[in-house]
């Protein structure tokens, strides 16, 4: 089993993330919590060019915080700078959002937003729904190499109830839990697991990563 | 603190544990702890935008209005918190349930919590 940090983001994060990578972590995720941390990929791209082997996650973006061109861009631009160490996690937001006085984001919002992400990243040319019209939508000049889109970025989805899992498995992501109750991650890994067979897709292929909070007393 | 946060905005988004939110009345120290909590976050000005304070340190740090909150047994109810041993049981369990990588957040000024962490992961 694998161990990752995660991070309320600080400006220069990049520092807790050397010293976690010297520690033997394999990730460090990043939240996205625009009004009480640090922007996201600014912070990223720090430890990006300050780390050579731990992996670097958005933990998690919220759709709502940038259209889905810019998010694209910003994991491409991360995988120029630390290329093939770029997971993108995605979630419906939660502090993000609540600190906004705002509700999650709807789910069939957050699964489009997903997919042109996706789209972009392997080259291709999605359709974007922006400004009451849809337009398609690609990177021009991947091939100059100001961004990186040839190494894979792992897409991860933080999905807490059942709707958001089952649309996990249909995005073929991999999962991002919380570890709430002992109970709750228990019951909810056979149920993303069952989620995954509902679609076809084999489990043992979906890395399952649980965010798990407390400290270790003295 | 999370957990209070998200059972006061409950009524209007949902609670984060979906189907797993307790029921009101299932647990009475728990319902107790709300009721009270709730007379401090209606304190909370403007009332049209009480988020700007309920999440006001969102697991970064304990605000001190909720301070009295933060007793020994809401954190061992609510976190994932205990001695290394205790931890390291708990972290071989999420391996038997699945999990293939378990995250644990490093709180801004609380860096040693790495290698308190690691600690913890070389035994697991």
């Amino acid at each position: 089993m694998d161990f990752g940090i995660a991070l309320p983001t600080p400006a220069d994060s990049w520092k807790t993330v050397k010293r976690a990578e010297d520690a033997g972590f394999s990730t460090a995720w990043f939240y996205d919590t625009q009004v009480l941390s640090a922007d996201v990929f600014v912070a990223m791209g720090a430890a990006a060019v300050k780390t050579d082997r731990i992996r670097l996650g958005t933990g998690v973006l919220i759709p709502s915080n940038r259209i889905a061109p810019v998010a694209a861009n910003g994991l491409a631009t991360l995988n120029a700078l630390a290329p093939g160490r770029i997971d993108a996690g995605f979630g419906t937001g939660y502090t993000g959002r609540r600190s906004m006085g705002l509700g999650p984001c709807k789910i069939s919002d957050m699964d489009e937003y997903i997919r042109v992400i996706t789209a972009m990243l392997r080259g291709e040319k999605p359709d974007l729904r922006i400004e009451g019209t849809t337009r398609k939508v690609g990177f021009l000049n991947p091939e100059r190499k100001l961004i990186n889109i040839e190494d894979q970025i792992p897409v991860y989805v933080s999905a807490l109830g059942p709707k958001t899992r089952r649309m996990t498995a249909e995005l073929d992501a991999h999962w991002i839990n919380v570890n709430f109750t002992e109970e709750f991650s228990t019951i909810t890994a056979r149920d993303m697991e069952a989620q995954y067979r509902a679609v076809g897709k084999d489990p043992a292929g979906k890395r399952k990563a649980i965010f798990s909070f407390g400290s270790v007393l003295h | 603190m999370m957990m209070l946060h998200n059972a006061m905005e409950e009524q209007n988004y949902g609670s984060l544990l979906g189907e797993f939110a307790s029921a009101s009345g299932a647990n009475s120290a728990w319902d107790q702890i709300l009721r009270e909590y709730r007379t401090v976050y209606q304190s909370y000005a403007p009332a049209d935008a009480r988020y700007l304070t309920l999440h006001k340190g969102h697991l970064m740090f304990v605000r001190p209005d909720e301070d009295s909150f933060a007793t020994g047994d809401l954190i061992r109810a609510m976190t994932v918190s205990g001695t290394a041993p205790e931890l390291r049981d708990r972290m071989r369990r999420l391996k038997e349930a699945g999990y293939d990588e378990v995250v644990v957040q490093i709180t801004p000024g609380c860096e040693t919590m790495i290698e308190d962490w690691a600690r913890v992961f070389e035994m697991v």
